[in-house]
């Protein structure tokens, strides 16, 4: 890139005008930080045998692979910038360590059924000797969790990671060390960076605590340690304390990211710690020391907001994803709590900021896909399924038959991290996610700026100076900015998004406010500050809806209506100096397709597929900035 | 570094090697007391090491000596218990029929074959000459363009009055003077960037027009593109190339390993499926 700057300036130099719009202090890199592959033993024993993690990285360069269930030759037409393979770290090539996301996504392998009958044979034998043997069956049905609200760890009913199938923690050694040496074959620094990472995946009674982890070090480091898993302990406090004394240990950088806070049964973004204690300066120092990013969207479903939590907003009931990862024999309910989603999770965050010092949740914001498949696609018109085995329209409806549970339609197919780093290295990805400089996106790879400030006089929307302008006189996406000297000042915001150079246009540009009232209140609102259109906005508040030109014969989206670009400069009508407040950017495009509409064309259905809608408003969800006052 | 990749796999290669002689021994020796459990200072070390994630035998060996009693007891009824509950399960035959069991067993076959496979990959510089010239298709460099452009939106008046705009743009240009034009909304200056991303900016129109029929030191245009209408002064445009061997050699390296040793399993299988006899039942015919 810095080789690319120069040589513009030497073209600069040689045509005329041109302001310095192409020598911007960051640059946007794409990427998906959530990726398994064969590796990871649920993605092995749902087809992919074959998508390993050179595959995956070869896949993110753009080059053509295999497919590992359907042996198609795929492309990914515009390759990504970076890529963490994080397989689970339980699961690393072993079956040592029983998972209760396996019981979702692996319904029909009869592998958790036999597990069971397992434990039932031994109890029952047992039973039988004590004459007892009348409540075994009860017994053995995994049940929701006995204390809803308590520790799920030590709930009874949570079932620890055993060791059932005996310990293999050489083969682990070795799949690790493979991971690693594929991450160190592809990193191309200023090309294509590779992250090491993996998932540590606690999900005890269902309550989906999983993190991904990842580190901008090298192999050597990383072969240092094995990755630490919910097996050693399914607390996140004990993860932190991993990574801090193997920090310790080994000089390794790392940061943790959560995701799939929608079905963490309330318990991922809580007011308590997981064990019930309340939270203290320490938990919130080294929580957000930690933990700077979260996954706001991906394949298994949207979690900025719940129309349940939101009820004014509506957008929000995008990508609604209401399925445990539990046993779901027994038919459950849905439940969405504040601790689920992450608008919510900055609300509570300022509350516990007021009361201990230190936001717990003051986070940033990315999508990635989460796909077991080896390839990380989040298009709607390329996307090649959660699992290998539902990448074909035909197993769409039967992926995860049998059960009351989801299918190949109820997945999204979502999302990227994008990154405002100065290049493509490690280094500087990683300290754009530590300094949270990142955002979020359905798929589309929208351009957006974010900056906040007390005043950007030299703002030219024209002259194309907002990233000169924003760094110089605020603070970007991720940052906080405190109370001005001047009586009366309303902090501004320079905002701007740009399509998809290949993608839909856009509808409109919001920012989202949530803020905490003197009187302990939570309070959060949703503006539209730029749209496409003469639209205005109506009595009741709300902008129109765009419209949809989404051709239902073909699928494809016409560019007639919505706009390439929304830049704006914005101060917010209801600032209080006095009430600590966070405002996020939300990017909506024109509708487009959904997946399932592309595969309910191509199978000749009558209807489109009833797990989802035909067509959908992608986005993009910057991270927020924090005024404290 | 290769030797470190090599060296798991070759010693798991050597373990499965003497697991598979082991098994071969104990099918000649007398039965054994299925009924007793041995627990030997190797078996707890071992154990341990599983135990601890940590394959360092020195450090682990005097880990297991420092141990007291208490931690000591701990670590032998885990390792009975665990040997209980294997070969109670395995009394059960529990590991038949079990999905997961089978999956991992052909797993490990796979790995052996595998490290069987990559253990003796000889490759001469004539091999990878050989095999990037019949595959040098997939090594091409794609053409890339470096050009500057002057943008007239259509958003301001129409697609007319953008033209428009545009040409009286290219008049001033000619006459010498500084036109003003609109900022478009991805870049000004496309510097060696490569024809797909030119395409995915201006569309198929202009990304043809700059490679095949653009002269260079020159404005020209208008031509139109999704947004409105465009000069374009192209300084350099490269078209597409066939780079050296040299300069995609750890590219074309891997891609004949692998495609060696997928061949080289796959011949490895088809070896042991000749040992079988396969029945094809309840065929259609």
């Amino acid at each position: 890139m810095i080789k690319k700057l120069l040589s513009g300036c030497a073209l600069l130099a040689l045509s005329f005008t041109v302001a310095a719009q192409d020598t911007e202090p960051t640059n946007l890199y794409w990427g998906d930080t959530h990726l398994h592959t064969s590796y990871s033993f649920d993605a092995f024993m749902n087809e992919n045998k074959s998508a390993d993690p050179d595959t995956a990285y070869r896949w993110a360069k753009g080059q053509p692979v295999i497919h590992p269930y359907n042996r198609a030759r795929v492309q990914l037409e515009r390759p990504l910038d970076f890529l963490v393979v994080a397989d689970h770290a339980e699961l690393m090539g072993v079956i040592r360590a029983i998972n209760f996301d396996l019981v979702e996504e692996l319904p029909e392998m009869g592998w958790w059924d036999s597990l069971y009958r397992w434990f039932a044979i031994n109890t029952l034998n047992d039973k039988i000797e004590e004459g007892t043997a009348a409540d075994v069956f009860v017994d053995l049905l995994p049940k929701e969790m006995a204390n809803p609200g308590g520790d799920p760890v030590q709930d009874p009913n949570n079932r620890m990671p055993t060791r059932t199938f005996g310990n293999t923690n050489a083969i682990e050694q070795i799949a690790w060390n493979e991971i690693v040496d594929a991450a160190e074959k592809h990193n191309e620094p200023g090309k294509f960076t590779s992250l090491i990472g993996w998932e540590w995946s606690s999900i005890p009674t269902g309550a989906n605590l999983h993190r991904i982890v990842m580190s901008p070090d090298g192999g050597d480091t990383a072969k240092q340690y094995l990755p630490y898993g919910s097996d050693e302990s399914q607390y996140p406090e004990d993860l932190w304390a991993w990574l801090e004394a193997t920090s310790e240990r080994t000089g390794a950088k790392f940061l943790a990211i959560p995701h799939n806070s929608n079905i963490s049964k309330g318990y991922m973004f809580q007011e308590t710690t997981l064990k019930g204690e309340p939270i203290t300066e320490e938990y919130a120092t080294r929580r957000s020391f930690w933990e700077p990013v979260t996954e706001i969207t991906q394949i298994k479903g949207d979690s900025e907001t719940h129309p349940n939590l939101s009820p004014e907003d509506e957008f929000a009931d995008f990508e609604t994803y209401g399925f445990y990862i539990q046993n779901s024999e027994k038919p459950y309910t849905y439940k969405p709590g504040k601790g689920d989603y992450i608008r919510s999770a900055l609300k509570t965050g300022l509350k516990l900021e007021s009361k201990v010092g230190v936001n717990p949740y003051q986070f940033g914001v990315i999508g990635s896909t989460d796909s077991h498949s080896g390839l990380a696609s989040a298009d709607e018109d390329n996307f090649w399924g959660k699992m290998a085995r539902d990448s074909i329209p035909e197993a769409k409806k039967d992926f995860g038959i049998g059960r009351r549970t989801v299918n190949g339609w109820n997945m999204a197919a979502q999302g990227l991290a994008a990154v405002w780093a100065e290049e493509n290295t490690r280094e500087s990805i990683f300290n754009a996610f530590k300094r949270k400089e990142v955002y979020g996106t359905t798929g589309p790879r929208m351009r957006v700026r974010f900056f906040a400030g007390w005043g950007f006089d030299g703002f030219d929307a024209e002259a194309g100076n907002i990233a000169e302008v924003g760094y110089a006189g605020g603070v970007p996406m991720g940052g906080d900015f405190s109370s001005s000297n001047e009586e009366g000042a309303t902090p501004e915001f320079l905002i701007q998004a740009v399509k998809d150079p290949v993608g839909a246009n856009l509808d409109r540009v919001q920012v989202v406010k949530g803020w905490l009232d003197a009187g302990g209140q939570l309070h959060e609102k949703v503006f539209d500050v730029a749209w496409s259109g003469s639209r205005t906005i109506g009595a009741n508040g709300k902008l129109p809806a765009i419209g949809d030109t989404v051709d239902r014969t073909t699928g494809k989206t016409d560019n007639t209506i919505g706009t390439p670009e929304l830049i704006t400069k914005w101060s917010d009508p209801e600032f209080n100096p006095n009430e600590r407040a966070f405002y996020y950017v939300r990017v909506l495009q024109i509708p487009t397709a959904r997946h399932s509409l592309l595969d309910a064309i191509a199978l000749g259905l009558d209807n489109a597929p009833e797990e989802g809608p035909e067509v959908i408003q992608e986005r993009a969800y910057t991270s927020a900035i924090w005024y404290k006052p | 570094m290769r030797t470190l990749i090599k060296e798991p796999l070759v010693q798991f290669v050597i373990g499965g090697l003497l697991f598979y002689a082991f098994l071969n021994l104990k099918a000649g020796e007398p039965e054994v007391n299925p009924y007793m459990i041995e627990v030997s200072e190797e078996a707890l070390l071992t154990y341990l090491q599983f135990q601890n994630k940590s394959f360092d035998a020195a450090r682990s060996t005097q880990l297991l000596g420092s141990m007291d009693a208490d931690h000591r007891t701990r670590l032998e009824a885990d390792f009975i218990r665990d040997e209980i509950l294997v070969r109670e399960a395995e009394n059960l035959g529990l590991s038949k029929d079990d999905e997961i069991i089978r999956r991992r067993l052909i797993q490990k076959m796979d790995f052996i074959i595998e490290g069987f496979t990559t253990a003796d990959q000889q490759i001469t510089e004539q091999e990878l000459k050989t095999f990037y010239e019949a595959n040098h298709r997939d090594y091409t460099l794609p053409a890339e363009a470096s050009f500057t452009h002057l943008f007239f939106s259509k958003e301001k008046g129409g697609l007319d009055v953008a033209k428009d705009r545009a040409e009286q743009a290219l008049l001033a240009l000619k006459a010498g003077s500084t036109p003003s034009a609109d900022r478009f909304y991805f870049h000004r200056n496309y510097i060696e960037q490569p024809r797909a991303l030119i395409n995915d900016h201006f569309g198929s129109e202009i990304t043809s027009y700059l490679f095949s029929a653009a002269q260079t030191g020159k404005w020209q245009g208008p031509l139109q593109s999704e947004y409105g209408y465009h000069l374009i002064y192209a300084q350099n445009i490269k078209p597409e190339r066939q780079p050296l061997l040299e300069q995609v050699a750890a590219r074309v390296l891997n891609d004949l390993r692998r495609t060696r040793r997928d061949q080289a399993k796959a011949e490895a299988i088809e070896k042991l499926k000749r040992k079988y006899t396969i029945i094809r039942k309840n065929e259609a015919n």
